[in-house]
């Protein structure tokens, strides 16, 4: 065997091994705290302090006073409420029909609910505006910009999110367990609310209250759907950003916005961990669908047809519309400044081409700190004080998705930009943002496929020779380029369609889609409505091959010796 | 030089104030150049504990661990860590990497012990032939059966030359017949390069077939029975025979038969039965009854 390393060159090794861990730890660390802790505080301490630093709670006692104040919290509660409340009516029934049957055409059904997961929010928005308008399919409903507009929107989204959680669970439920149930005289509702539903409660809830939470922070929805009503608070903190410059308002929105995401956080921890019944589970088990199933098969195809299907289609069918039957002129008008929505010396095309480079550079970004960042959660570390450490990173990444975008973009503007306007207007910030938005979500893909490595894999390496540096690379290394592509692809697609943060932090000049498409939105014209669908149309295409050639990239490791 | 020589082991579970439950207390062993030693013990007693230690995957609490004339452990120095021991392990369900063929996880760990390209083809083809699975060294081995997998495994420590390989019931999650081919050839393979071993197992057969001397983990210590060759039943005590329980039970393999008598090799032995039974070669089980 190999000839042994002497005592100095091991401690040499050890000790570099450590110096690269607390390299990478303090990047981390640093990166955390100067573009999330920093903006995310900088933003309550505005609202908690006068101009020369001393406690001032006056502004909160203003905002809090004014009824006006008390219409946006109910209105944003009311929305996330009936948002929730949409979902789980349609989720219950497509999670059964789309993972509990088997029928012709269900694989079909399962993957158009996959839509909502690929598309930025903005095209969604865009795609509602479509079907509602005056002038669309479901026009005589009158719901254009209004609130019921938003609620379906926010079914569309989080439909899939419902089906999938409950259906995951629902589909290696024992059926033998309800088959029993029968046997003892239970009618079929009967056996399904005494036995199947207890079984999925937890489930329901936990997604019930991820759900809350998406409904509750969906501005850039919000905003593109026309910000009816009093809007909500996330529409509140641009406003009084934006329109009244008045940022000590703002951050007390923003501060409220907070509070409103925790305890919609506490509520979905509570609900998830509560009542966890021992559950009889196997491999998944289909049935064929019967007569009695039409009622979840009508609710299902209901909401794949007509929530999510027509959107889609009508999205597509409006923006090949001219003056003349159908053509491309709307996709015309992107690449030129000749339409009336020609604002701010960008066009749509040179629009996207900013989106495409800041995309770019925000998954760089986000890639790198996610590597890291789970590379360092899913060590095996031996020291107490290092494992508490761990867990508290790996709680803490997870607050930017509980903030909003909004207070992450508002954020940046009163710590980094208001410290450095320079560098606020060179643009770098905007892919900073958008990194801290997707991070999570990335880190949440990586960790998993980090954690499932064996821990004894690396120690059969160990033990074959290899020192932690090649156990590293030769164990862990090739698990974590597998998920690269998916990771990548993820970012890409987050930071393509981010809109929250970038809507206060882009420069007039240097506009990403997302932001041009709200704003030609918001300008009258029938040819700046066209070209918003066809720019939500290219921005949906962007985004999804983005995602989609992420998930299919995995690059080849079979090694051979 | 002894293989391995463990003095006074003792580790418990918790740390600081918070001391444990104990799973070793005062354990010792000690393993011959070139010797087998099977170790038996009920579930949870401790025995692929002890192996850890050994490989240095887990600090002992006290105690020395010294393998192959190296103190590894309670030297007042900190621990050699498991890459420059001179020990490996076969796992019990391979652990092999599965993102490497067959070949690629053999030249592991001669990769890691940087071995030039050309020198590390020639050893995995020459291991990969020893233990008779030249045919599959391009596979995936996610396409291998169990005892392929086995065979893998230990090829991977063989191809190192390490002064011992640790055996942490490697054929446990094998059928009975495989697990008597595989424990014979085992036993040819570390004898053929000399290697010291420990192997754990709960199968007294495959201890008796496998190994040159007994030992048992109980109550956290070592309990040595001594050479299989030697076994005397009638000294040991009810706890340990309940766990010895089939222990009449060993696999060899038939070197001569003839009209009236087969004879098969077992450790260090030659049983001669009466009758013809398989040809030369074949591995058979023998049943001992008093």
């Amino acid at each position: 065997m190999v000839e042994h390393l002497d005592r100095t060159l091991r401690e040499r090794q050890l000790v570099t091994l450590r110096i690269g861990w607390g390299v990478a730890l303090i990047a981390v660390v640093t990166f955390l705290a100067i573009f999330f802790a920093w903006p995310v505080s900088a933003m309550l301490l505005r609202g908690i302090l006068d101009d020369a630093g001393a406690l001032d709670l006056s502004a909160f006692g203003e905002v809090l006073a004014a009824p006006r104040t008390w219409h946006i919290v109910g209105h944003t509660l009311t929305m996330a409420v009936l948002g929730t409340a949409g979902s789980v009516v349609f989720g219950l029934p497509a999670a059964y029909i789309l993972y509990r049957t088997d029928f012709p055409g269900r694989t079909v059904l399962r993957s158009i609910t996959l839509v909502p997961f690929v598309l930025p929010t903005v095209v969604v928005g865009v795609a509602f505006r479509a079907l509602l308008g005056s002038n669309g399919p479901l026009g005589f409903l009158g719901l254009d910009q209004t609130t019921g507009a938003v609620v379906a929107a926010l079914v569309f989204f989080n439909i899939s999110l419902i089906a999938r959680q409950v259906g995951g669970l629902w589909q290696m439920l024992d059926p033998r367990t309800v088959e029993a149930a029968r046997s003892l005289g239970a009618s079929r509702a009967r056996a399904f609310w005494t036995i199947t539903r207890p079984a999925l409660t937890p489930a329901i809830g936990a997604s019930a209250g991820l759900v809350f939470l998406y409904c509750s922070t969906a501005y850039s929805l919000v905003r593109t759907l026309g910000s009816p009503g009093v809007g909500t608070l996330e529409t509140e903190v641009f406003r009084q950003t934006q329109t009244f410059l008045d940022l000590r308002t703002a951050a007390v929105f923003s501060a409220l916005q907070v509070v409103f995401v925790l305890a919609s956080v506490w509520l979905t921890q509570r609900l998830s961990h509560r009542a966890t019944t021992a559950l009889r589970l196997q491999h998944p088990v289909r049935q064929p669908l019967t007569r009695t199933d039409w009622f979840p098969l009508t609710a299902t195809m209901f909401a794949v047809v007509v929530i999510i299907l027509l959107p889609m289609v009508t999205l597509v069918e409006r923006s090949l519309i001219t003056d003349d039957g159908y053509g491309l002129d709307n996709y015309r008008l992107l690449v030129t400044s000749s339409g009336s929505g020609f604002a701010g010396g960008t066009t749509a095309a040179q629009a996207l081409e900013h989106s495409l480079k800041i995309a770019l550079d925000a998954t760089i970004i986000t890639l790198i700190a996610a590597m890291l960042i789970s590379l360092i959660i899913t060590r095996d570390a031996k020291h107490p004080i290092l494992a508490r450490g761990q867990r508290f990173l790996d709680t803490f990444i997870m607050l930017p998705m509980g903030v909003s975008s909004v207070t992450i973009g508002f954020g940046f503007l009163v710590s980094i930009h208001a410290v450095n306007p320079a560098l606020g207007q060179s643009g770098v910030l905007v892919p900073l943002a958008q990194a801290v938005v997707a991070l999570p979500l990335v880190v949440r893909t990586l960790v998993p496929v980090l954690a499932a490595v064996d821990p004894k894999q690396r120690q059969a390496a160990a033990v074959l020779g290899a020192p932690p540096a090649r156990v590293l690379r030769t164990i862990d290394g090739p698990y974590l380029l597998r998920a690269m592509g998916l990771a990548a692809g993820l970012s890409f697609s987050v930071a393509l369609g981010e809109f929250g943060a970038t809507s206060f932090l882009a420069s007039p000049d240097y506009q990403t889609l997302p932001v041009y498409i709200v704003r030609l939105l918001n300008r009258p014209g029938a040819d700046n409505f066209g070209m918003a669908l066809a720019a939500a149309v290219v921005l949906g295409i962007v985004a999804s091959i983005a995602l989609l050639l992420g998930d299919r990239i995995r690059p080849r490791l079979r090694r051979s010796a | 030089m002894n293989a391995i020589d463990l003095t006074n082991i003792h580790l418990h579970y918790g740390t600081g104030r918070e001391i444990g439950e104990a799973v070793l207390s005062g354990a010792d062993l000690r393993v011959a150049d070139g010797e087998i030693v099977g170790l038996l013990g009920a579930s949870g007693a401790g025995k692929s504990t002890l192996l850890r230690v050994i490989a240095g995957l887990q600090p002992p609490s006290s105690g020395t661990v010294v393998v192959a004339g190296k103190t590894t452990d309670d030297d007042g120095m900190r621990p050699v860590p498991p890459h420059l021991r001179d020990c490996t392990m076969v796992f019990q369900d391979a652990q092999l990497f599965p993102h490497r063929t067959v070949a690629a996880n053999v030249a592991y760990g001669l990769e890691a012990a940087k071995v030039p390209r050309a020198q590390r083809r020639q050893r995995v083809t020459e291991v990969l032939d020893m233990v008779q699975i030249s045919e599959l060294a391009d596979r995936a081995v996610t396409a291998l059966s169990g005892g392929q997998a086995q065979r893998v495994a230990l090829a991977r420590c063989l191809v190192l030359n390490p002064a011992v390989i640790l055996f942490d019931e490697p054929l446990s999650a094998l059928d009975r017949g495989l697990r008597q081919t595989l424990a014979v050839d085992i036993r040819k393979l570390l004898k053929q390069t000399g290697t010291s071993a420990i192997y754990v197992t709960h199968d007294p057969g495959e201890a008796t077939t496998l190994a040159d001397r007994i030992a048992v983990v109980e109550d956290g210590k070592i309990l040595e029975l001594g050479l299989v060759g030697e076994l005397d039943s009638s000294t040991l005590t009810t706890s340990v025979t309940r766990l010895l329980g089939d222990i009449g039970e060993v696999s060899g393999t038939v070197t001569a038969v003839a009209e009236q008598s087969t004879t098969i090799a077992l450790v260090d032995q030659h049983v001669v039965l009466p009758g013809r039974h398989g040809s030369i070669g074949d591995t058979v089980m023998v049943q001992l009854r008093r």
